[in-house]
Formats: C-alpha cells, sequence, structure tokens
C-alpha cells in the first residue's frame, strides 16, 4: 500500500514505553540518523538516513470509530 | 513538538471534532431488528428545521468539515434535502445513511446534483433471505432498487455499509463483488449490542471463530473496505488494521440526537453517555469543549483489569458500547475479546442489572423470524412495547 | 513527478486548514482527503508556499533549519500526492 510518494498511514497503534525514533523530534537538535536509536520490537519502520521528522499523517475521513 | 504519536494526540481530544454523526429523526419506516437507535417512531421534540439549520451554521463555524447524517430513516424528514441544502452552502460535507425506501429516480437525479454527498445504503445480506431476516421484508430489494436509480442517475461512487453479523459473515466475498458490481465502495461495520441490538445480540453478534474470519479477511481483502475502524478490538490477533485504531468517542467524534441531546457516539445513547445539550446556554460548542462527560473521556485510560494481558495496546480494551450494554465493567474486557477473557463476563453478568437504552422509539412489531422470535430478550421487548 | 526544493508549489484552494494545538488539519474538500499537519512550521510554510518561487525559499523564509528540508520535501510531497499541494 506504501509507495515512495504515498503518504504514511497510520498503521501502528502500539504505544508501550518507547516512542518510535522518527517521531521523536525537536526542530533544533542536532541529532544525526545514527545518534537515534531503534525500538527493537519494531519491524514496521521505514527509516531514510537524512529524515527524520514525520511533519504530515494521513487518516480516513472513515477511519474514526463512533460514526456511522 | 511533542513528540506524541497522532493516536494519543488525538485521544487527548480536539478544540472540535474531526466528524461527527447526526442522527435527524428517530423516524423510520422499517424496524431492524439490530437497530443502535431504537428508531421508529418520531420524537415530539424533535428539532425544528431552522433549529437544524442553526446546528449546522455553528458546525461551520467549528469547521466540522464532514458529518454523518442518520437516523432512524433520515429521508422520512420533510425538510431533508432542505437540510441537505443548507450543508452544502456551508460547505460542509455530507454523508447519510439510508435504508434506501425513499431513494427513487426522481430523487436520485437530485442527489446527482450535489456537491459534497456521500451515500451510504445499509444493506446486511447479500440476498433478500439473509437481509429480510434482520431488516425486514422487502428490505432488500428496496435497497437494491434504490441502488439502482443512483446508478441511473449517474451519482456517481456510493457506498454500501453491512453490519456483519453471524449470518453474513461467509458473504464477505459476496459483498465485495456485488459493490464491485456498482462501482461502489464495501463498508463493513461491527455489531454492537446497542438499542435493539442488545435484544438479539446473543443470536447476531460473530462467534470468536468467525472474528478471526473478519480480521483475516479484512488483511486479505480489505484495502479498498471501509470499517468505520470499527473493528480495532480484533488487533489483538496480530497486525493492526489500518484506521486510527482507538475509539473516538468524545475525543474526535460524537453523536447529535433528534432532539439535540449529544452523546459520546450513536453506540452509546443512554444518560450515563450523554454529554448535554445543544439546546442549553453555549449551544454545541459549550458541551464538546466543557462537558464533564467528554473532558473525562479525554483523560489518559487506565488498563484496569486487561494490564496483565499483552494485547492491550492493540485492542484497547475495545469498544466502551460493547462492555456497558453486555453489563462488563469499562475497565473491562471487550465482550467480544479475542482472547477469550470477554466471554466468561458476559456469562456472568446479571441480566437485570444490564443498561437498558435510555429511550426507546421502536414501534410495535411482528419478528417474522421463528428464531429470533423466540428468544427471550425479543419475548421481553414484545411485551414492554 | 516528485516535489523537488525547486518545485514552484501551491495549496489547492479546496483544501481548508483548521489550526490545532499540534498543527493543523487539512481537509481536502474534492477527494475527502484529510491530513495532520504535524507541526506549526509545517503548516505555516504551507499556508503560503504560493508565495515563493520555489519550495526552497519558502523554507529559508520561514527559517527552516536546512538540515530539516528533507524532512519537509518529503512531507510536501505527499501533501502533492493527495493533491493538497499542486505544483504550480
Amino acid at each position: 500500500m506504501a509507495s515512495k510518494t504515498a503518504l504514511p498511514t497510520l498503521t501502528l497503534a502500539r504505544e508501550g514505553p518507547f516512542e518510535y525514533c522518527w517521531q521523536v523530534m525537536e526542530p533544533t537538535t542536532t541529532a544525526q540518523a545514527s545518534e537515534i536509536v531503534q525500538d527493537t520490537d519494531s519491524v514496521k519502520q521505514t527509516v531514510h538516513q537524512d529524515v527524520t521528522e514525520l511533519l504530515v499523517e494521513e487518516i480516513s475521513i472513515d477511519g474514526m470509530c463512533g460514526v456511522y | 513538538m511533542s513528540g506524541k504519536t497522532l493516536a494519543t494526540q488525538l485521544k487527548a481530544g480536539l478544540d472540535a471534532p474531526i466528524c461527527l454523526t447526526w442522527e435527524i429523526t428517530y423516524a423510520c419506516n422499517l424496524q431492524c431488528v439490530h437497530c443502535l437507535s431504537s428508531s421508529g417512531t418520531r420524537d415530539p421534540r424533535e428539532l425544528s428545521t431552522d433549529q437544524a439549520k442553526a446546528v449546522l451554521d455553528e458546525l461551520r463555524d467549528l469547521q466540522v468539515f464532514y458529518i454523518n447524517i442518520g437516523g432512524g430513516e433520515p429521508m422520512i424528514r420533510k425538510d431533508f434535502f432542505e437540510i441537505l441544502e443548507h450543508a452544502e452552502a456551508n460547505d460542509i460535507g455530507v454523508k447519510f445513511s439510508t435504508n434506501g425506501t425513499y431513494i427513487t429516480a426522481e430523487n436520485a437525479r437530485r442527489l446527482a446534483a450535489m456537491n459534497y454527498l456521500d451515500i451510504q445504503i445499509s444493506l446486511d445480506g447479500v440476498d433478500a433471505a439473509t437481509n429480510d431476516a434482520v431488516r425486514g421484508k422487502g428490505s432488500y430489494a428496496t435497497a437494491i432498487a434504490a441502488m439502482n436509480y443512483l446508478r441511473e442517475a449517474n451519482f456517481g461512487q456510493f457506498k454500501i455499509s453491512v453490519v456483519v453479523t453471524r449470518h453474513n459473515v461467509d458473504q464477505l466475498d459476496a459483498f465485495k463483488a456485488l459493490a464491485d458490481s456498482y462501482g461502489a465502495q464495501l463498508r463493513i461495520t461491527r455489531l454492537r449490542p446497542s438499542g435493539r441490538g442488545a435484544d438479539t445480540w446473543d443470536e447476531l453478534h460473530p462467534t470468536q471463530q468467525q472474528q478471526r474470519q473478519i480480521y483475516d479477511w479484512l488483511m486479505k481483502h480489505g484495502e479498498n473496505v471501509l470499517t468505520g475502524d470499527s473493528f480495532f478490538h480484533l488487533n489483538a490477533f496480530g497486525e493492526s488494521l489500518p484506521g486510527l485504531n482507538l475509539c473516538g468517542a468524545g475525543r474526535v467524534v460524537c453523536l447529535i440526537d433528534p432532539i439535540g441531546d449529544v452523546y459520546a457516539c450513536p453506540f452509546v445513547i443512554h444518560d450515563q453517555f450523554k454529554a448535554g445539550s445543544l439546546l442549553s446556554d453555549g449551544g454545541f460548542t459549550k458541551v464538546w469543549k466543557e462537558s464533564d462527560l467528554f473532558l473525562s473521556l479525554r483523560e489518559p485510560e487506565s488498563e484496569g483489569a486487561c494490564s496483565a494481558c499483552g494485547s492491550y495496546d492493540a485492542c484497547q480494551g475495545g469498544c466502551m458500547a460493547a462492555k456497558f450494554f453486555t453489563g462488563i465493567p469499562l475497565d473491562g474486557p471487550d465482550p467480544e475479546c479475542v482472547t477469550g477473557h470477554g466471554e466468561d463476563l458476559v456469562k456472568s453478568a446479571t441480566v437485570s442489572l444490564i443498561p437498558k437504552p435510555s429511550m426507546d422509539h421502536s414501534r410495535p412489531v411482528k419478528i417474522n423470524t421463528p428464531r429470533l422470535a423466540s428468544s427471550k430478550e425479543a419475548v421481553q421487548r414484545m411485551e414492554r412495547v | 513527478m516528485s516535489i523537488t526544493l525547486e518545485t514552484a508549489c501551491e495549496l489547492n484552494p479546496q483544501v481548508a486548514l483548521r489550526p490545532e494545538s499540534f498543527g493543523a488539519l487539512a481537509y481536502h474538500y474534492g477527494n475527502r482527503k484529510l491530513v495532520f499537519l504535524k507541526h506549526p512550521d509545517v503548516v505555516a510554510v504551507v499556508r503560503d508556499v504560493a508565495d515563493y518561487a520555489t519550495l526552497q525559499d519558502a523554507l529559508g523564509a520561514h527559517n527552516i533549519q536546512p538540515s530539516r528540508w528533507p524532512s519537509f520535501v518529503e512531507a510536501i510531497d505527499s501533501l502533492a500526492a493527495s493533491d493538497i499541494i499542486r505544483v504550480r
């Protein structure tokens, strides 16, 4: 479903003790990709060497529980 | 900024809903056995046309971009098109759910001419026998006729919405084929024991094995199938299904009912989940932003009895409505918990203590399915009516 | 065609932006796409990217540090795939 130009959709519901590395970003940090510790439980992430912030996230208008 | 996942941020609630359900009438020409809103007769306190337009104006001001209109049968209202046109004029996208009775050839053309409009036809079986057992004699034919009129009027893509039951689980492929034949989008949603659904829950809700079947089908064939994010309790089976996978009630969605009461969602029409009335001072905005109920739903939830189970992160403890109306504590497992933790609780719940819906607009009805007519709950309902 | 720093972009006029505490909600009336812009900086860029000759100019005008530019290009590219951002 995910292609290079498609929006990453939220498929991970897990919120364990770890924040996923590609979502924990303070814009002024100088952290490089190599300093970011991967959550070893996760197998689904795509990590780009030079992309460190997930700035947009699409959800379906039908993707919220509690409506018809 | 804060590094939180989107789901975490949405659970804390937003200043306005993303989307909401608005049941515009309790009147309905059908008497589906599982009706979540126990609809049938019009409530004399039903909002007037002017009041309905004022609701839309307020939603426009809140920048609610899209609403789901239902009922009862929304097209029964004489001002139905007036309401739709007011929404369109205010840039509010509308999806309405209908049994199709009032989609005539002429109405289909009128609907096809509108902007920002989605239509969802309710259907619970791929054949009349399966469908009509739940929705009433002739309802299958009515729904198909409506779909044909929409196609003839070049409406474009509409949705077919199916409540998954024990008796139609094996028809998922056939539903997909039916939707494909109309160029329509299939939507399958979870049955909750809400409204009249409580009376038929024992007979209709999928078995544990069928739940696995639903999950597997969605993972394999569900790419273009909508679910209203209603199956996140099945995530405990493995990889999470697409969607936000969280209960949106009171956080990003809610229900406005035909008399202007605001509930957490359409599946909990009960005083315990009533946030307030939009007819009070401050209108809908104040209820959404300040009601005690919604503020408490936006607090972080505790795992409660599920804390020992490794699946909680995936399933979130399931659906509030499903627990409430089967007598399970809200911090307990879902009645359909895939690990089976809920089943025993359902069996041991004291029937007399199980909450009943706060209102019942059902009409007296003959249940024409012998099996359902003989269930204990159905007999009790007939006596109440 | 992918978005690059040299692309001239604009916010699709069919899109509404609703501010949120963490950024904004973007809704495309034509295709019903719903996207969360998860940081105020991406919201600021998206709002007036049409005023700049290239995406890079817009990022510079909003004081976005170059180390973050790849993230922004990917974000704008995603938005373009949903028709929320268009190429001018």
